[in-house]
């Protein structure tokens, strides 16, 4: 399979129950991101239309419904404004190259996509591309990505996103070194 | 047990029913199980580097949050403390049900769990990052000295019941599992002042720093002074003084999965204590020489030979004029000594993950304690070093392996003197002489050196998506108690979504205290005695180094229900039956057979964003030796409400309600009358990381009765109606 790579190897030997926590924990992750994201203007919808976050990849481990669920509870939107969450199966791939033209703000890869990100990225420049595995930044240009390796999920954020204009990650996380892993 | 198996199934089939029909269709529109989305909100309140660390396959008896863990488990956040007018973690106890928490005098903290333990000794296992921190000599815990400051506070984990497979020895009736933050979470400064309208003050300050891109460190200070409180009669309680510690921690990512963290802390505390001597003098009674007749009694009898003076010089010092104890109406004296205690310890432990999954620890801890209990004349300066390592991880798809090993060397440095009052001349049946300076408390030529070996395995088996069965084992080795196998097997099952099951069997050892087992024990003196009918005689009782770690066989029944993400519901039952228990206090430290029977009723309901509802009920009755034991209260229920007014305005509603006992005593029982505590308070969480609080505590009563060391205090303090201010600020 191409995008084989998107899936980190600890996580295929993960059982049902391990695989829906790493759903919860990426998409708290990914929440707290939001908060941490700044987009220019041009990168943001007209006001009469909502921020979005598109998903993609068949459903697996509640990852979409843990982020609808999070972002309701916490409040947290993009300039100011409620997120809409749009979610399209490997199938779904006309709908999803439309969704992808209308510049979403967030391109989410679910570990069982097989949707190319290099291909999606040229859909949608100004995208903030979040995925999985370490060759997601290093071979597919994504932006972030969650590593489960050792029973623990990570971050891994390439270095463009913390230096570029938009989306820009606040600078305050290449100060949680500990933590982050940021590729050059 | 059968009881208990009744109540629960009848329970079981009643919620099951009531809860099942909404269960599938809410589940089905969101995805989503009510736990998970309480685990959502737990996880939303993390910050970067809790979300890196967060498990992702868990471990029972480690995780303790996890829905599926077949225990009875509360957990304590710092904001429990702050926002429910808490001075210390001690008094956020009172929130968690089947803790039975009191006070004594204004520096006594008492806490004893699930109906077994006496008045005053703790027989669960207190840990702190690790660290055990039971003083082993009497059995017992300082909370002060073992306390933390707020801010540098993660959590407090109450295990109710015993978890002796993985904790092992003396984690009888529970654990208490405190946990501190990594020093990455306190960056910065924060101040925490609380002042109490009687003086009472406690100052907390805490630096954190980094040092570079993966370390980090902190230090902090605290100062407690207790202002003097009342007796229960009105007299001073003499419990001024003051308890000051310092800390520090420092944490460094070695490499991406090896952390190692050094820590350590010095507290000092000085207070007075007082020592009961009402019913230490006594007239031989030839009727009945296992009843002594106290020697104001026998004088107010004119009975023969009395001595004369009939209060030796020294004692009539410690007299309290215009006062009388118990029934007898006895002539009250009491002696006031220096209480001073000083404590340092110092942990490192390296920490990592490897490639294989393989997650470990190795801990090393150094203690020294110096304690001196004046009004007893007996001191100890206790060295100990832990070794500790642990370890787990999955097999396969199915199995959790944890495993470790513990090593442990402690020393004592124990001294003892006689005290003024009991400075008279005494006829030493054992050396055949007169002697003014028997101790109280003597060890004697008794073990000061002990080693202890442990290790453990659990393994926690997914048998299928509903049901998880952990098994394990600890093993010890002791110079105190030999050698030990303590089994355990806790089994979880999901009935659906929303509600599990789960049952549990444990064995759990107690070892006897050092004085219980080492110590002997002059407790009073004794006059016209055959032996020597002319002279004054030690009344004693030898320490038996042959007593037997208590063993309990604990049986345990729960069920775990969430309705919705906002309502949880836990029903705990237990059975403890106990053998060789021991119960301290004059004369003698006997053993017996001790059965438990109880359970906890607990809910935590979010009504709305803006309300908050916990409470619990718990019953229990034990028996000992077949005879009802009243020492603990059968019914305890606590109710608390957080209300935000506004956004940054909580109104707090704590109620607590503990049923009736008697504090026991071998001639001055104190019979407690039941509680009610009401406390009220306001906290303001206000712009640039300032939070005010101001509480009304113990509203409904002006002053109250709560416990006391039996046999040693001669009354219990009084907790009076207090009124707190709390200032906290981070900067």
């Amino acid at each position: 399979m191409l995008l084989s790579g998107l899936t980190p190897i600890a996580a295929k030997n993960a059982t049902s129950d391990d695989k829906r926590r790493i759903g919860r924990v990426q998409a708290t992750y990914l929440t707290h991101l939001i908060n941490l994201t700044q987009w220019n203007k041009d990168h943001l919808p007209t006001p009469s239309q909502s921020p979005k976050i598109v998903i993609l990849g068949d459903k697996e481990n509640g990852f979409t419904e843990s982020l609808e669920f999070l972002l309701e509870q916490s409040g947290i939107g993009i300039g100011g404004n409620k997120i809409e969450i749009l979610h399209f199966r490997n199938g779904d791939k006309i709908k999803a190259n439309a969704a992808l033209e209308n510049k979403p703000q967030i391109v989410f890869f679910l570990s069982s996509s097989n949707y190319d990100p290099k291909k999606m990225r040229e859909l949608s420049k100004h995208s903030l591309f979040v995925g999985n595995g370490r060759k997601f930044i290093t071979e597919l240009k994504g932006d972030i990505a969650f590593n489960y390796s050792r029973n623990r999920v990570r971050l891994i954020i390439s270095k463009l996103a913390l230096t570029r204009r938009s989306p820009k990650l606040n600078s305050q996380i290449s100060r949680l070194r500990s933590v982050v892993e940021i590729i050059p | 047990m059968k009881i208990i198996v009744r109540t629960f199934s009848v329970l079981i089939c009643l919620f099951a029913n009531l809860l099942n029909g909404q269960s599938l269709g809410d589940s089905n529109s969101s995805g989503l199980s009510p736990f998970e989305k309480a685990e959502l909100r737990r996880l939303l309140d993390l910050d970067f580097l809790d979300l890196s660390r967060t498990p992702i396959r868990g471990v029972l008896g480690y995780e303790q949050e996890h829905w599926k863990n077949p225990a009875s488990v509360h957990v304590i956040r710092p904001e429990d403390i702050s926002l429910n007018g808490h001075v210390l973690m001690v008094d956020s106890f009172r929130n968690v049900a089947g803790m039975h928490t009191t006070r004594g005098v204004g520096y006594d903290d008492f806490v004893t769990m699930r109906n077994f333990s006496g008045s005053a000794t703790e027989k669960f296992l207190t840990m702190v990052d690790g660290r055990e921190v039971l003083q082993l000599m009497g059995g017992t815990i300082n909370w002060t000295t073992e306390d933390v400051p707020l801010a540098i506070l993660d959590r407090v984990e109450i295990i109710r019941g015993p978890g002796a497979s993985i904790w092992g020895t003396n984690s009888v009736s529970g654990v208490v599992n405190v946990v501190t933050k990594h020093a990455a979470q306190t960056q910065g400064d924060s101040v925490r002042l609380i002042i109490e309208d009687d003086g009472t003050f406690l100052g907390e300050y805490v630096h954190g720093g980094q040092i570079s891109d993966d370390t980090f460190y902190r230090f902090w200070v605290r100062d407690q002074e207790y202002s003097e409180g009342k007796l229960i009669s009105g007299m001073d309680a003499r419990d001024d003084g003051y308890a000051r510690k310092a800390g520090f921690r420092f944490d460094k990512e070695l490499n991406a999965d090896l952390d190692l963290t050094i820590a350590g802390a010095f507290a000092t505390r000085r207070v007075e204590h007082v020592l009961d001597l009402t019913a230490r003098l006594f007239y031989y009674n030839a009727a009945d020489p296992s009843s002594p007749i106290p020697i104001h009694l026998a004088d107010g009898l004119s009975l023969p030979n009395l001595p004369s003076p009939l209060i030796p010089s020294s004692w009539q010092g410690s007299a309290v004029p215009g006062q009388t104890l118990s029934a007898l109406g006895l002539p009250r004296y009491q002696n006031y000594e220096e209480m001073p205690q000083d404590a340092s310890h110092l942990r490192a432990k390296l920490s990592g993950i490897t490639e294989n999954d393989l997650e470990w620890s190795l801990s090393g801890y150094a203690e020294l304690y110096d304690t001196n209990l004046g009004h007893v004349g007996h001191s100890w300066e206790r060295e100990e070093f832990d070794l500790d390592f642990k370890a787990n991880r999955p097999i396969g798809d199915r199995n959790h392996l944890a495993f470790g090993f513990s090593l442990r060397h402690m020393s004592l440095d124990v001294d003892e003197i006689a005290t003024p009052p009991w400075r008279f001349p005494v006829f030493d049946p054992s050396t055949g002489t007169l002697r003014s300076d028997i101790p109280i408390l003597d060890y004697g030529t008794s073990p000061t050196s002990f080693d202890r070996y442990a290790g453990f395995f659990q393994n926690s088996i997914d048998l299928n998506d509903r049901t998880v069965l952990s098994l394990g084992s600890k093993f010890e080795d002791s110079d105190l108690t030999g050698s030990s196998i303590q089994p355990g097997a806790r089994l979880s099952y999901a009935l659906d979504q929303r509600n599990i099951l789960w049952g549990a069997y444990s064995r759990a050892y107690r070892q006897a205290s050092l004085v219980e087992k080492f110590t002997k024990v002059s407790y009073g003196r004794i006059w016209n005695h055959p032996l020597l009918p002319g002279r004054w005689l030690p009344m004693d009782f030898e320490s038996d180094p042959t007593l037997d770690d208590e063993k309990m066989d604990a049986f345990e029944l729960g069920w775990r229900t969430r309705p919705s993400d906002k309502l949880l519901i836990e029903i705990s039952l237990y059975h403890y039956s106990t053998k060789n228990a021991i119960f301290s206090g004059p004369p003698v430290y006997t053993t017996s057979d001790v059965k438990t029977t109880g359970g906890e009723l607990t809910f935590d309901y979010r009504a709305s964003h803006s309300w908050h509802l916990q409470g619990g009920y718990s019953y229990s009755k034990g028996k000992k030796d077949g005879v009802k034991q009243d020492d603990f209260p059968e019914s305890m229920a606590n109710l608390s409400s957080h209300l935000n007014l506004r956004d940054d305005l909580t109104f707090i509603q704590s109620l607590y309600y503990t049923g009736d006992r008697t504090i026991p005593s071998a001639y001055n029982p104190i019979p407690i009358d039941e509680y009610l505590r009401l406390d009220l308070g306001f906290v303001w969480q206000a712009k640039d990381n300032w939070e005010i609080g101001l509480f009304g505590r113990d509203l409904l009563d002006p002053g109250h009765a709560e416990n006391m060391y039996n046999d040693l205090d001669v009354e219990p303090g009084r907790v009076e109606r207090t009124f707190l201010l709390s200032i906290t600020k981070k900067f």
